[in-house]
């Protein structure tokens, strides 16, 4: 690219005077033509500087790093109500960044030792990948092509969803092929995108989809009539139906067409950090199953007899010290931070204005499927 | 300081020397953290899971992309999607720097202006849309637009001669390649040899006659004659492929126009399909069924608002609504606001037979929702011509015997959320034995070319030619932002202009629009081209930050491809190749008009 | 077209009515055109202000300003950053003081009193609204006008003008940061950071670091050296290339790895900043290129033949020429850059933008309001910016007035 004489002209948006347009015209008359570019060397640099963008170094382990530096770097959603956002004070809060203070609860011994990173669904991975987050907690789906392309290890599920369909009770779609003509919202580079189109093609139906970068963007698409229907996680469905113009105007269609899976990533290749976070969102379910509430906990510690619980609670025997954890490491989390239950509905249940139902998410006791492994 | 030039230079003061010294120590320092750099990299990528390669550009993407110029589907591979986006990256300048150009130039010579009015706004449109981020512009333009704009599903703004206008986008008639297309083209390309030759002779008609001329009526006129003249000719005959069928789904009310290899009237994967069809579909009888709701639209709530599907005068012989539930119908009754499209639900409390303001709410002053109505439409006709993909498209007609059914199932499926998890993984097929419609769709003739004419069949544009409202959007915020930059530097190249070259040419008699378009603005141009240009380059660069107007260019389309395969180097790599070429571009293009001024000069 | 002012008037043709028959109404074409676009521009501007004043919704918008404004900086400690305002204005205030005095400084007066004036309002909001700064930024106020006070009061003080920037100077950047300990001086880690505050830091950082590579670019792109000068114009040309937010992409993946670090040691804001600065030098050295070429030779000749060495000739006579002559073209960079900060939310940084548009609109709050309130903060986000890119704008012109650019 060769610069003209006149190129300052337009640099930066600068008024342009009249002396220095003049002079410039002068310029332009004289200005003998530029050698050209050298487009050889470009290209050598291009490839040379492309070749560099890579990605992490893989460290020892995390946690040892993490531990030394007193706080947990965790990708969170800062646009998700219930799961994920920013109040006006700037604190995050929701489902899944308690996730995050449990886990900084049980690592470093307070729960709000944690820098939250809010990401976009584009950008969580890339996040991930280049280790700028230690964990991600963000309404992520657990999927095949995460564990082997991505690279994430995913701890176990906290939130068992599906994708559904929110519609307008008046438009009178009540399964998926009324769908056919119609334009159908959906947030781009997340799993939904990739599930409605398949779905869509097996039932041979067309449809225009809308892919939006922000969930605030989709729902406001379709409430401004730009489409007919959002598509996400039902969980996502929920919590922002709640939100919208005349709630009881929309219906989500029973119609579940995915299975979504959610639960906190770690990067592959770093065994003992995933046990922690693995053995963290385990004890959070292990608490509610044994009713050890952050009310109770240090009184369970104190009177335990069961050996089950006194394992757990790092009363007796190694099982926290082995996963790097301190003795105290789940009656802190237990205690700041809560059990499953209790995080479930203060965010999304009984206590939150979301008031969903436990359905899959509860214990498997009660006929869902939340269940713990011992701890020995 | 004068030196001997007798004296050999000592190797540690010369130049030259310390010249190639210093070369050789740059580059080696360059080099070697190059090579660092580079084993990082390999370590880096060998230790990771992630390709480092392009061998993913081959599978399925499944990325659905609604702004496609050329064919797509969800089931085409990465590399396509990556095409698309790198088109629709040129889409958005192409017509951009065009149109920035034309406002910049308007603006510019707006500002040096005799109407100071004038003056004054192209002042201020310069200095308040310069000084603010084209993020927040686009943003701004963007919510503006489909928060203002009526949905399509309503009543899009219907503006004379077939053009559409909403918040999915603007959608206008446009003419597409018909079947005797081909039968066309040689005359077109004789017409083009022709115009030149003419334009040749012309020219030098006029040069001989050294007498003022214009030799663009006569080019033109010869290339009008001939392209008329075959166009004629060309459609003439019925250049109708033999086996052209269409593949009509009343009860989806969609069809396909496709090329029947096999001649079974069923369109099979392997059969081609065929766009740009006219055809003409007539329903004899059909019901639109639609119940009222209180909309958020145009951000104010409009309650008991029913909308059917949009229909044109004389597409339909008659229409009559009526509402489905019987003790609905006893209470409220139907005001059209716009027959046969929109209507409002209102209870006639003070008996008079006709809808008054206030009606259409209850004493709480909430809007009635879920009154069941429905349209029946009958002698239903459209004239449509089958977009690229071969689609046909008209709205979801019921046949009237199905209303009854529909009242006994009564209300709607209404889901509960997460309490009972999967709920079959489609749903349940309807039922086999429902009543059916009566449709029938027939090919019409069709000459060189077809003339689309946009509808709105369900809640999308089918038909015609359109562009999405987040096009728009962006390319607004791109265009305004952009002209305002074009506007200083063309008012500054005007200014550049030696005030003799005015008083001389006013010497000469020219009036004041001549002296302007003749002797000022000729010369202005040699001082506005080049920093024009890099602002094309500058427009089409910035078109990257079109995912905040939800546009799919080449880097939204990168960034999701990168997340979903993880492979960000090579996505990266593609993504700058890209920006390069097209900054290459410019650079040439540059170059070139560089080289043409310099031939000017004299 | 027409271009030429109208004569002067003859003795006696003044009034309203007179200047608007020579400005609005000097013939048909022009009568038409004022109708017109008079009549479009008040419907527009009735329209505007109706829905600022009616249909808009501003109470998300007031809710969230400190969101806005500091992003996460803790609450009990923003009087730090207000007084770090309240330092650099100042510092110009006392700058400005001094030129008015020495009958001087249009141009920086101009720039001290606009944002005097924005601190002035702001503060008399926070006297009856925002209890937790109220002090602050009567403060702040108190050493804005102070330093312009002393600057005229005592022309004396331009010895230590120099000094009063050098130590004024970190001192802000010491408050917005932090020293250390847990008392009110405790660091506010640069994740905490963001909106406005995040916005103004990234530009300023950018501009000041870009500009001695810009230099060094700019050198090399002139030197008969074919490696250096391939390597300049490989790398500006590489640059400017591909838009900033491809390079910001790029810089959260890369920069860990460029400095062979564990990524998580830095920060997002880092990496922002590198990006941000690689970018700005490329251009920069193109400005300052610019203000090489316009040297006349006939300076690098005399320069020579008065014995300076080739380095003394660019130290001494060239640079500082062409420095001077492109201080408009900086200032334009720098306000180029102020708005393309709006882009580092592709690396997740929550700067002013990413706040009006991501997260204020998914508070539930918000999402009350029929439409959402999008269109309410992208106007505001707007005046914002252009409050601030405005004025120095003006500068920027005046600068290149006085300078005399293109005078030669």
């Amino acid at each position: 690219m060769n610069l003209h004489a006149g190129e300052a002209l337009q640099a930066g948006g600068v008024g342009v005077d009249l002396r220095e347009a003049r002079a410039m015209w002068h310029a332009a008359r004289n200005a003998p033509r530029e050698k050209e570019i050298r487009m050889r060397k470009l290209v050598t640099l291009v490839v040379a500087l492309s070749v560099v963008i890579g990605l992490a170094n893989a460290q020892d382990s995390l946690l040892d790093e993490i531990q030394d530096r007193g706080t947990l770097v965790c990708g969170a959603n800062a646009q998700l109500p219930g799961f994920g956002a920013i109040d006006s004070d700037g604190n995050f809060t929701g489902f899944d960044v308690d996730f995050c203070r449990a886990i900084a609860a049980a690592v470093l011994g307070d729960a709000d030792a944690v820098e939250y990173r809010g990401l976009n669904a584009a950008e969580r991975f890339t996040a991930l990948q280049t280790g700028e987050i230690d964990v991600l907690i963000r309404n992520t789906t657990w999927t095949s092509s995460r564990d082997s392309e991505v690279g994430a290890n995913f701890a176990p599920t906290t939130f068992y969803d599906g994708q559904g369909f929110i519609v307008r009770e008046a438009s009178g779609i009540t399964e998926l092929a009324d769908f056919e003509g119609t334009s159908i919202c959906v947030q781009s580079g997340t799993t939904t995108e990739l599930n409605l189109a398949d779905v869509m093609a097996a039932l041979d139906i067309e449809f225009t989809p809308l892919t939006f970068e922000s969930a605030d963007q989709t729902f406001g698409a379709y409430e401004a009539g730009q489409c007919d229907s959002v598509t996400t996680d039902k969980s996502g469905l929920v919590s922002r139906s709640s939100l919208l113009q005349n709630p009881d105007e929309h219906v989500i269609l029973p119609q579940t067409i995915s299975k979504e899976p959610l639960g906190p990533a770690v990067l592959h290749g770093d065994d003992t950090w995933f046990d922690v976070v693995k053995w963290v969102t385990f004890g959070t379910i292990f608490a509610e199953e044994y009713g050890i509430t952050s009310d109770n906990v240090l009184e369970v510690a104190a009177n335990a007899e069961a050996p089950v619980v006194r394992r757990f609670l790092g009363v007796d025997g190694e099982a926290l010290q082995q996963l790097g954890l301190e003795s105290d490491a789940m009656i802190n989390m237990i205690q700041q931070v809560g059990n499953y239950g209790e995080i479930f509905d203060r965010h999304l249940g009984a206590d939150s204005q979301f008031n969903l139902d436990r359905g899959l998410n509860a214990l498997y006791t009660d006929g869902g499927l939340m269940y713990a492994p011992p701890f020995r | 300081m004068p030196t001997d030039p007798q004296r050999p230079i000592p190797v540690w003061r010369n130049v030259k020397t310390l010249g190639i010294v210093a070369q050789v120590v740059f580059v080696a320092v360059l080099l070697a953290a190059l090579a660092i750099l580079w084993t990082n990299v390999t370590s880096a990528l060998a230790r990771s899971d992630l390709p480092a390669n392009f061998g993913w550009l081959d599978a399925r993407a499944g990325i659905p992309i609604s702004e496609r110029p050329i064919p797509y589907t969800a089931d085409d591979p990465y590399w396509r999607a990556l095409v698309i986006g790198f088109l629709n990256t040129l889409k958005i300048a192409l017509i951009g720097v065009v149109l920035a150009t034309l406002l910049g130039v308007a603006v510019g010579v707006s500002r040096l202006s005799g109407n100071w009015l004038l003056r004054q706004i192209a002042g201020a449109y310069v200095e308040l849309l310069r000084n603010t981020p084209l993020a927040v512009q686009i943003i701004f333009w963007y919510t503006a637009a489909i928060a203002t704009l009526p949905p399509t599903i309503s009543a899009p703004i219907r503006l004379p001669g077939g053009i559409y206008f909403s918040n999915k986008g603007l959608a206008f008639p446009f003419l597409y390649p018909g079947f005797a297309f081909q039968q066309w083209l040689p005359w077109i390309l004789a017409a083009v040899v022709l115009a030149a030759v003419v334009h040749r002779l012309r020219r030098r008609a006029i040069r001989a006659s050294e007498r003022p001329g214009r030799a663009w009526p006569a080019t033109l006129a010869a290339f009008v004659l001939v392209t008329g003249v075959g166009y004629v000719v060309a459609s003439a005959g019925d250049d109708r492929p033999a086996d052209l069928a269409i593949e009509f789904t009343a009860d989806r009310g969609r069809g396909l126009s496709f090329l029947d290899a096999d001649g079974d009237g069923e369109h099979d994967r392997d059969e081609a399909r065929y766009g740009f069809v006219p055809v003409t579909v007539r329903v004899a009888e059909g019901a639109l069924t639609a119940r009222s709701q209180n909309l958020v639209e145009q951000r104010t709530v409009k309650p008991s608002v029913v909308r059917y599907a949009v229909l044109e005068d004389g597409e339909y012989d008659a229409v009559d609504a009526r509402l489905l539930d019987e003790d609905q119908a006893e209470r409220f009754d139907l005001h059209w606001v716009e027959k046969p499209i929109s209507a409002l639900v209102y209870e006639d409390r003070n008996g008079d037979g006709a809808w008054q303001a206030g009606e259409e709410v209850d004493a709480n002053g909430e809007g009635f929702r879920n009154v069941q109505t429905a349209l029946v439409v009958e002698g239903f006709r459209r004239d449509l011509v089958s977009d690229r993909d071969g689609l046909i498209r008209i709205p979801g007609f019921d046949p009237v015997a199905s209303l009854e059914a529909e009242d006994a199932t009564g209300g709607s499926g209404v889901g509960s959320v997460g309490a009972s998890g999967p709920v079959g993984l489609f749903g349940t097929p309807g039922d086999d034995d429902e009543p059916t419609l009566d449709a029938t769709v027939e090919i019409r003739p069709s000459g060189a070319l077809v003339y689309s004419t946009p509808t709105v069949p369900v809640s999308n544009y089918e038909g015609g030619f359109r562009f999405t409202a987040s096009y728009l959007a962006l390319l607004l915020a791109l265009v305004i932002y952009t002209a305002t930059f074009i506007a200083e530097i063309v008012r500054a190249g005007i200014l550049a202009v030696p005030k003799g070259q005015t008083e001389a040419s006013k010497a000469l008699g020219l009036s004041g629009a001549q002296t302007f378009g003749l002797v000022i603005f000729p010369q202005a141009v040699r001082i506005i081209l080049p920093p024009m240009i890099s602002q094309f380059l500058n427009l089409t660069k910035n078109s990257s930050l079109a995912p905040l107007a939800a546009y799919a260019e080449i880097f939204a389309i990168s960034t999701i491809v990168a997340n979903q395969t993880g492979a960000s180097v090579p996505v990266i790599i593609m993504i700058i190749l890209s920006y390069l070429v097209i900054s290459w571009f410019f650079a040439l293009v540059l170059n070139i008009v560089n080289a043409r001024m310099a031939i000017v000069e004299r | 077209m027409q271009m030429i002012p109208s004569r002067p008037p003859p003795p006696g043709e003044r009034g309203l009515v007179a200047w608007a028959r020579r400005n609005l109404f000097s013939g048909p074409v022009n009568g038409v055109t004022s109708v017109v676009v008079g009549t479009l521009v008040l419907l527009a501007a009735w329209n505007l202000l109706g829905w600022v004043t009616g249909g808009a919704s501003w109470q998300p918008l007031w809710n969230n300003l400190k969101l806005l404004a500091v992003y996460r900086y803790p609450a009990d400690l923003l009087w730090r950053p207000v007084l770090a305002a309240g330092t650099l204005l100042m510092l110009t205030g006392l700058s400005a003081g001094l030129a008015r005095h020495a009958g001087k400084g249009r141009i920086i007066g101009g720039v001290y009193w606009w944002f005097t004036g924005l601190a002035l309002a702001l503060t008399a909001i926070a006297i009856p609204f925002w209890e937790s700064v109220r002090v602050a930024w009567v403060a702040a106020s108190l050493l804005a006008l102070g330093g312009y006070a002393a600057g005229r009061l005592a022309p004396g003080l331009v010895r230590i003008q120099t000094w009063a920037w050098a130590v004024g100077l970190p001192a802000a950047v010491v408050l917005v940061y932090g020293l250390g300990g847990d008392g009110p001086m405790e660091v506010v880690r640069t994740v905490e950071w963001g909106g406005f505050l995040l916005t103004l830091v990234l530009a300023s950082v950018g501009i000041t670091v870009a500009f001695p590579l810009g230099i060094l670019l700019a050198l090399g792109r002139q030197s008969r050296l074919p490696a250096i000068k391939g390597f300049s114009i490989g790398y500006i040309e590489l640059i400017r290339g591909a838009p900033l937010i491809t390079w910001l992409f790029i810089a959260s993946l890369m920069v860990p790895l460029l400095l062979d670090v564990s990524p998580d040691s830095i920060p997002a804001l880092t990496r922002a900043m590198v990006a941000v600065t690689l970018f700005a030098s490329a251009y920069m050295a193109e400005n300052v290129r610019g203000g090489l070429q316009s040297i006349p030779n006939g300076q690098r000749e005399a320069a020579r033949a008065l014995g300076l060495s080739g380095w003394q000739t660019t130290r001494l006579i060239v640079l500082p020429q062409a420095l001077r002559a492109v201080i408009p073209a900086i200032v334009g960079q720098a306000i180029g850059l102020f708005k393309d900060t709006s882009l580092v939310f592709i690396v997740g940084l929550f700067d002013f933008f990413e706040i009006g548009r991501r997260v204020i609109p998914s508070q539930p709050e918000s999402l009350l309001y029929p439409g959402g309130v999008l269109l309410e903060i992208s106007l505001f986000m707007a005046v914002v910016y252009w409050f601030f890119t405005y004025r120095m704008s003006i500068a920027s012109r005046q600068l290149e007035k006085e300078l005399g650019v293109g005078e030669r």
